[in-house]
């Protein structure tokens, strides 16, 4: 669509496809069953029996992994209740389900986030890179605003440490603290004119913890032969110290996910000028 | 079920040194390239290694889960194939660069080129379709950045349309994706493909239909494709030659690896899919449309760079034929030519980039009687031209004389589409060879301009490459048969290497 | 109940949603984006998904209006240097 073309024209193009996608959707869901009739066995993966390389390997070797005799969902372990504080030794360890799959089933995938965080801070840095300038505002914030952010920022940073060192725990972990953490950030800059972080300390900040994730990652293909694979005892189930490498791979999210985004508030608050000749 | 775990370097091994490349940069801006060129000759190597000395198809376990619960890499004829080619020529451009980029912000530049091609690696390797949307993620976001970098303001006008066009896209695929799984509770490539037919005909169409627009952006097909010529024209000449040679591989096999594998219907002499239509068929109606409106607009472009722009929509167009043909002399002719076309078409971008940092200019008429200004550059350029329209003795003869066989072969409708394309064929030669008469047989007189030696390397390497596939094309063509085969046959070829069990159930 | 509540919060985000994409000013649009992200939020708490909540208060409706609001402070300087 051009640049001339009048306003009307482009939202009522707008509108139409958004209705086509909506109606759509509408006819995709009218397809779908409803949740009574499905049958769980049929949607559920059926394969989500042998989830451990270990264990298929033995089964493999004991000829059980093609028999026809094993049920889908698996009958010879008898079921045993989880009980917060007492069983040990569980497959994942973690009291939040979310973290466990987040971090130790698909970790991948979050190595992947922080990567994309990370590569979308650097652009915008790498976009508004220049000399920095002075700013000069045309209000200086109040005595009020300048205190305020100061006390509130003490809480607010302990706040968001507190919810990624608990990732395992409690719902949250590294994204969500390492946001709250940035946004107290944020905080400082607003209640004072010319606030500065210290510059080189976010940058090797930022990048000492992307690196203790890879080598974390890293640690696990060396130590368990598979990357990102959890080598530490997963615990008790409830206490700080279990679900192994999740609680470690929280706190790297944690820490730089709060330096990322501080970067990113940085570099859009700064005025700079351009060096290009 | 081979597993080879310790093949997820190809993306550790980046990853470290991406985040850390900062670090480096507290000493030197040089160090910070030097760094990049390492670690993708590092990826280049492994997957030499990979490609000639290891065994595959094979696997890689992620967090020791197996396939359908965990994730997974997975390395077969066309993984192994793509990721040699994507880290070679990514190899070649940050040589480029250490040349090129010398202004501006040097370090994060590097971290986002390093990316780049790491992300699309990712693309090609992984075995798991949200993955793919992550890989797909960190492509595009490094894109967009790498697509704003330069003195010039045009190349922000040109990123921004990248950013909308391509978020758009990507929300389009996971909400494909989000249907999917709501049908079979997996995201498991491999697992959805050997179920996709317990879904609801209805909702696998719309899904289907919502994940090829949501990856047609990125591929430069037909309605999705706006934003090519204006991104390609302002980004700066490193950025354009890997868009167009490490970013349209990785998009070209997202696409294909959707519609073949996961859509796919297996046996029968072609391929093609499940629900209420064909999307094979679909897709090959937009592929043309793209080949025959890149050409025409090719044709009237006064600027260079614009040119290729078009030219390198087209060849995006044909080469999506050549695959949606769905037998295997078709997908033979699209890989081959994927090859050929990612080539062939950074070395014109780096070429143009040379010409432009040595006075020269991007416009049609800076380029007359440049053979005696510069013999070097003539040549390279020329070659890479007759390889674009399929000259016979170079690489894109026998791609584009593939795809014509498969579409013959495949017979019905594809004669008529074969014939368009082959008229769109025609354009191009006429464009192509108006700039190579241009250079040639123009009797203006200009001074000599001096080729610069770095930048030199990558665009011999190029130019030597282009004609050695065309004396022998058994380099490439050895494996894109068996590459052909693995995306045809999706049952021996794929899910049966990733979850075995899933005969016996 | 919740249902109830839930139903009132997805209205109220529709609407502020049209007023984002239909507004004049610029700033009340963004203003808007950061409601819609908040009554989000509200609603991922009512399905559970308690993390997802705080992610998206910390990061939709405080960290990002801020910057958008920042960026059009910057593209206004920027508009009455031009002016001058």
């Amino acid at each position: 669509m051009r640049n001339d073309t009048p306003a009307l024209v482009k939202r009522i193009t707008a509108l139409s496809l958004i209705t086509i996608l909506l109606i759509g959707f509408f006819l995709a869901f009218k397809e779908m069953p409803k949740g009574s009739a499905v049958n769980v066995n049929q949607r559920v993966s059926r394969l989500y029996v042998m989830k451990n390389v270990e264990t298929a390997t033995k089964m493999m070797e004991n000829g059980k992994f093609f028999a026809k005799g094993i049920k889908p969902l698996r009958t010879d372990v008898p079921y045993t209740p989880i009980t917060f504080g007492k069983s040990k030794n569980l497959e994942d360890g973690a009291a939040n389900v979310v973290t466990s799959i987040v971090v130790d089933y698909r970790g991948f995938d979050t190595l992947g986030e922080v990567t994309v965080l990370f590569l979308a801070a650097t652009g915008v840095a790498m976009l508004l890179f220049g000399k920095e300038k002075k700013r000069k505002n045309k209000t200086e914030p109040s005595l009020i605003m300048y205190v305020g952010t100061r006390i509130s920022f003490a809480i607010i940073f302990l706040f968001g440490i507190y919810i990624f060192v608990h990732g395992h725990l409690t719902p949250g972990g590294g994204f969500p603290g390492g946001a709250v953490i940035a946004s107290g950030i944020l905080g400082l800059f607003l209640g004072k004119n010319g606030y500065k972080p210290n510059h080189l300390g976010l940058k090797v900040f930022e990048s000492l913890s992307g690196m203790a994730f890879v080598i974390i990652g890293l640690t696990g293909l060396f130590s368990v032969h598979s990357f990102l694979a959890n080598f530490l005892p997963t615990g008790v189930i409830g206490d700080l110290y279990s679900a192994g490498f999740i609680g470690l791979i929280y706190i790297a999210i944690g820490m730089k996910v709060g330096a990322e985004l501080s970067a990113v508030v940085n570099s859009m608050i700064v005025d700079v000028e351009e060096e290009w000749s | 079920m081979n597993i080879f775990n310790n093949a997820a370097l190809l993306i550790g091994v980046p990853l470290l040194f991406a985040f850390s490349i900062p670090l480096f940069g507290l000493i030197s801006k040089e160090l910070a390239k030097w760094v990049t060129l390492l670690t993708i000759g590092f990826n280049a190597s492994f997957s030499f290694y990979i490609l000639f000395a290891h065994k595959y198809p094979t696997m890689v376990v992620m967090g020791n889960w197996l396939p359908p619960f965990g994730e997974n890499l997975y390395i077969g004829p066309v993984a192994a194939f793509l990721v040699f080619v994507i880290s070679m020529i990514g190899l070649l451009i940050a040589i480029y660069n250490l040349w090129a980029i010398k202004k501006g912000d040097v370090i994060r530049f590097s971290v986002l080129f390093l990316m780049f091609t790491a992300g699309a690696s990712g693309i090609v390797l992984t075995g798991d379709i949200f993955n793919l949307f992550i890989f797909m993620e960190i492509t595009g976001i490094s894109s967009y950045a790498l697509a704003a970098f330069g003195p010039e303001r045009r190349a922000l006008g040109g990123a921004f349309k990248f950013l909308v066009v391509s978020s758009i896209g990507s929300t389009l695929y996971l909400m494909g994706v989000t249907l999917i799984y709501t049908q079979l509770g997996t995201l498991n490539i491999a697992e959805i493909a050997a179920r996709i037919n317990q879904t609801t005909p209805g909702l696998l169409t719309f899904a289907g239909i919502l994940i090829i627009s949501g990856l047609a952006v990125e591929a430069e097909l037909f309605p999705f494709n706006g934003w090519v010529p204006d991104t390609y024209t302002g980004a700066i000449n490193g950025v354009s030659a890997s868009l167009s040679g490490i970013a349209a591989i990785s998009a070209v096999y997202a696409l294909f690896r959707i519609a073949m594998t996961v859509f796919g219907k297996s046996g029968g002499a072609y391929v093609s899919t499940y629900g209420k239509i064909d999307l094979m068929a679909l897709i090959a109606l937009l592929a043309t449309a793209t080949v025959i409106i890149g050409e025409l607009s090719a044709l009237s472009q006064k600027n260079v760079k614009k040119m290729l722009a078009y030219s390198s929509m087209a060849q995006m167009g044909l080469i999506a034929v050549g695959f949606s043909i769905g037998n295997k002399l078709g997908v033979y002719g699209g890989i081959f030519q994927l090859v050929n076309h990612s080539i062939a078409k950074s070395m014109l971008f780096l070429i143009v980039g040379v010409l432009v940092a040595v006075g020269v200019g991007e416009n049609i008429d800076d380029f007359k009687g440049l053979w005696k200004r510069n013999p070097f550059l003539t040549l390279t350029f020329s070659i890479g031209a007759f390889s674009m329209l399929g000259f016979p003795l170079f690489g894109g003869f026998w791609s584009k004389f593939s795809i014509v066989a498969a579409s013959v072969q495949r017979g019905g409708w594809y004669d008529f589409i074969i014939g368009l394309v082959l008229f769109a064929s025609v354009v191009e030669a006429f464009y192509y060879l108006r700039i190579v008469a241009y250079m040639f047989a123009s009797d203006v007189e200009l001074p000599k301009v001096k080729t610069p030696i770095t930048p030199a390397i990558p665009i011999f390497i190029l130019a030597v490459s282009i004609v050695a596939i065309g004396i022998f094309p058994q380099i490439v063509g050895t494996f894109s048969a068996q590459a052909a085969g693995e995306l045809t046959h999706k049952m021996s070829g794929y899910i049966l290497h990733v979850i075995p069990s899933i005969a016996a159930h | 109940m919740i249902i109830y509540v839930a139903t009132l919060i997805v209205i109220v985000v529709i609407m502020l949603a049209l007023i984002a994409v239909f507004s004049k000013k610029l700033l009340s649009a963004i203003i808007a984006s950061g409601f819609v992200s908040l009554g989000v939020s509200g609603l991922f708490f009512f399905l559970q998904a308690p993390d997802v909540a705080i992610t998206e208060a910390a990061i939709g409706a405080g960290l990002s209006t801020a910057i958008f609001i920042i960026a059009l402070k910057k593209v206004k300087k920027g508009e009455s240097k031009d002016e001058e």
